[in-house]
């Protein structure tokens, strides 16, 4: 219901203890722990340096990451979006973490098998390329690095299939008559010819050749023709696949032991958290002393199980004025779930109230009137409802979900009232014969009607925050300020709204707390500014006339959603009853209202976020505060669940 | 040239524009956060669904105008019914009601676009924010909800 009490700790306690103390307050799971600065305190205070194990352990994760990337495409496990972590007690959890070295070589093995393999598949890749090279010279029965003998010069090279082969042979005949020139093949874009000649004669003939843009080919350290090379080249590669293949088995077998590689990931993961923690405290030779936060509620008990169990000294305290502590906020269920919009927002100052119960009605009302249908409100809740049941979910997501849950009762609540079912879809589908009514009304009908309402949600909204503003002023003393800022302006701005609604006595309303605005709101200023500041105070109703206005997004969104939903209705009808008419109904039907489901409930959610942030707490949230952030098993693969303690904060 | 006083031809030319240049809009900025989005998913594919919801944000341009469109369809008969005659000086009411979404759609959603672009990079660097960024790009939704408005209080209140 509120924001949760902090009480500040400091706690000095011997240096050999130093190692039990913050296991306990680790396993306690509610304390959080300050950075604490030597330079505050005399010389000899030091800090722990953590540093170089904490690189080490984080080179540890990066590890094991890899490892489990690399198998995890073995992994039989079930998955799912919402799957929930392994349990396991402290007992079971530090047996698997003794078997540490035996993981840390199951890990090793599995980067060197995919170093290797790497290395292989590198090898496969050139020896695929040398492969093609060598596939045209098929045919030639000489050696690949044969190139003459002692009289006579021989190459091999390609020239573009653009070149005709044979002006350049009757060329060579001309000039150079001892030449042999030989096709061994061609293909799409090159022939490839070998070429002897007169050693004497090479370079001439070289010259001719290369005006045909013969360019030369060299196999180095190719003894054997072509052919050979490439059935050892295929043999090698053969060789290859099968070594991949093996190392692919050992891989597989390395994933049988994920969930171990999970574990030490977590252990390790709670020994660098161990050392962030180190590295906060100060020490002396002897001593050490931790200073943080605590909940009022877990205070004596944390205060007797160290000061029981370990030989050290803890004081516990309130927090000073203006002291800042870090905030953690507990409502019931019904409030819970909307905490996320203001968590996503900005957390109340440590000077705040916990401003969830003032906002979660409007955010459930406003949510639920954008989309305002029955049919889709009930599809929310029921998804949201399923995800609920089934998994056991935490935290944000745990969050974000009830609060589809609750928005989709809120919308199936709206689509009542406004006889919306999935648009119009029972008198689409009778042709009009049959319509399930509203309760209230139909906004299609009057939509009038519905924009006067979101005005007046939106006043009802934004007197709610300048209460709140007043409740801040008079509880830190300023009755004054309440009375004249909040008070006067409620009379001004009611009494102005009573005139358009020609209510009789308004006008005298109007003009006592305009002149009061007048005469008050310019009360801090000098001289000619108090009169006018107080009348310029008068502009104020502009701009909350203009916060009123921007509620109409609540009519234009529920309109959106309902105008698209029959726009679905009628595009699904166009076959009308017959075999392929029904089909396509379906189809349409259910992909358009998906769609229209998904993309409305988007917009749902970002225009009720945004006229809490924009409209409501710009009236009196100042936000600001800093999350608590106990110290305590923060892990990612297994929960562990911690015996013995108390119940305390675990989320 | 007697077609420029037909009422019919003069509504349905006022749901064309609505459904066009609204729809031009959206697509543009839609592309425009998708190509950042890409940019974004590239170095971290986790942030996809992060990205996706941005990118949604200058869709719904697209669907005021294609909504106003409808009204004015299903007004006439077009849609849903049996077409009406209109005069001339309808059709022309029926365009101008048609208007506030287009232009404003049009425009909105390009500057929706950038702002949602711009909360891309946001989501880049910290993820956690998601809903800041959402809330920038939110602010600009505004003016493209109350033209929406606008328009189907104008469609509404054609007599016909």
């Amino acid at each position: 219901m509120a924001i949760i009490k902090m009480r500040k700790f400091t706690l000095v306690g011997f240096e050999d203890e130093r190692k039990h103390i913050l296991e306990m307050l680790h396993k306690l799971g509610c304390v959080q722990i300050e950075d604490m600065d030597p330079l505050e305190y005399s010389a000899g205070i030091i800090k722990y340096d953590n540093e170089k194990r904490i690189a080490q352990i984080d080179v540890f994760l990066s590890d094991l990451t890899k490892a489990m990337t690399e198998c995890a495409r073995f992994d039989k496990r079930t998955k799912g979006l919402f799957k929930p972590k392994k349990q396991m007690s402290e007992k079971e959890f530090e047996k698997h973490v003794n078997r540490e070295s035996e993981i840390f070589d199951v890990v090793k093995g599995i980067n060197e098998t995919v170093i290797k393999k790497n290395e292989l598949q590198e090898e496969q890749n050139r020896l695929n390329n040398l492969k093609d090279q060598l596939l045209p010279w098929e045919n030639l029965d000489i050696g690949l690095d044969f190139a003459g003998t002692q009289y006579t010069y021989a190459c091999m090279g390609t020239v573009p299939i653009s070149f005709s082969l044979d002006s350049l042979k009757s060329e060579l005949d001309l000039e150079y008559p001892e030449t042999v020139l030989t096709l061994v093949s061609s293909d799409s874009s090159f022939n490839y010819i070998y070429v002897i000649t007169y050693a004497k004669e090479s370079q001439d003939a070289l010259k001719l050749l290369r005006k045909y843009n013969f360019s030369q080919t060299e196999f180095k350290n190719l003894h054997q023709t072509a052919q050979a090379a490439i059935e050892k080249t295929v043999d090698r590669i053969e060789h290859i696949n099968k070594q991949r293949d093996q190392l692919e088995k050992g891989l597989k077998e390395y994933s049988s032991h994920l969930e171990d590689i999970e574990l030490l990931y977590d252990s390790m993961l709670i020994e660098k958290q161990k050392l962030q923690a180190a590295s906060m405290l100060l020490k002396t030779d002897m001593t050490f002393v931790i200073s943080g936060w605590l909940p009022e509620r877990n205070s004596s008990d944390v205060s007797s199980k160290i000061t029981k169990q370990a030989g050290a000294y803890i004081d516990i305290r309130e927090p000073k004025h203006d002291e800042k502590f870090p905030i953690l906020i507990e409502n019931g269920p019904l409030v819970k779930p909307f905490e996320l919009i203001t968590e996503l927002f900005s957390l109340p100052n440590h000077r705040e109230f916990d401003v969830n119960p003032f906002m979660a009605p409007f955010y459930f009302l406003f949510f639920g009137l954008m989309l305002g249908d029955a049919g889709y409100g009930f599809v929310l809740a029921l998804i949201s409802g399923i995800v609920l049941f089934k998994f056991k979910i935490s935290g944000t997501a745990k969050k974000l979900i009830s609060m589809v849950f609750f928005g989709g009762i809120s919308s199936f609540l709206w689509g009542l009232l406004f006889g919306s079912w999935f648009g119009d879809i029972a008198r689409q589908v009778s042709g009009g014969r049959f319509t399930i009514g509203p309760i209230w009304f139909d906004p299609l009908g009057d939509p009038m009607k519905l924009l006067l309402w979101s005005c007046i949600f939106g006043v009802i909204q934004l007197y709610t925050g300048m209460a709140l503003a007043g409740y801040k002023l008079w509880r830190d003393g300023k009755k004054m300020d309440a009375i004249v800022d909040v008070g006067l302006r409620y009379m001004y701005y009611s009494g102005i709204i009573m005139l358009l609604a020609s209510i009789p006595g308004a006008f005298y309303i109007t003009i006592i707390g305009a002149g009061g605005m007048v005469l008050t709101q310019g009360r801090h200023k000098k001289g000619l500014g108090k009169i006018t500041s107080g009348i310029l105070s008068l502009y104020d109703f502009v701009g909350f006339m203009s916060d009123v206005l921007s509620y109409s997004r609540l009519l234009a969104l529920g309109l959106a959603t309902a105008v698209v939903a029959s726009v679905i209705n009628t595009m699904g009808m166009l076959f009308g009853f017959n075999v392929f008419g029904v089909i396509v109904f379906v189809l349409v039907f259910l992909g358009g209202h998906l769609f229209n489901i998904a993309i409305s409930t988007l917009g749902a959610y970002v225009h009720s976020s945004r006229l809490q942030y924009v409209e409501f707490f710009s009236k009196f949230y100042e936000g600001g505060g800093k999350p608590y952030k106990p110290f305590k098993y923060d892990t990612k693969y297994i929960e562990i669940a911690n015996g013995g303690v108390d119940d305390g904060i675990l989320d | 040239m007697e077609f420029l006083t037909n009422g019919t031809f003069l509504a349905i030319l006022g749901a064309a524009l609505a459904i066009i240049m609204a729809g031009v809009g959206s697509a543009k900025s839609v592309g425009l956060v998708g190509e950042a989005a890409n940019g974004v998913v590239t170095e971290d594919p986790d942030k996809f669904g992060q990205a996706l919801l941005l990118e949604a944000l200058p869709g719904t341009q697209g669907i005021y105008g294609l909504l106003t469109g409808f009204l004015i369809l299903n007004k006439i008969g077009i849609v849903g019914g049996t077409p009406v005659e209109l005069t001339s000086e309808q059709g022309i009411l029926f365009l101008v009601a048609a208007l506030p979404i287009a232009v404003v759609g049009l425009i909105s959603a390009q500057a929706q676009g950038r702002a949602a672009a711009a909360g891309i990079s946001l989501i880049s660097k910290r993820p956690q924010e998601l809903a800041k960024a959402i809330t920038f790009a939110a602010m600009v939704e505004t003016y493209a909800v109350l033209a929406l408005l606008g328009s189907i209080l104008m469609v509404f209140g054609i007599n016909i």
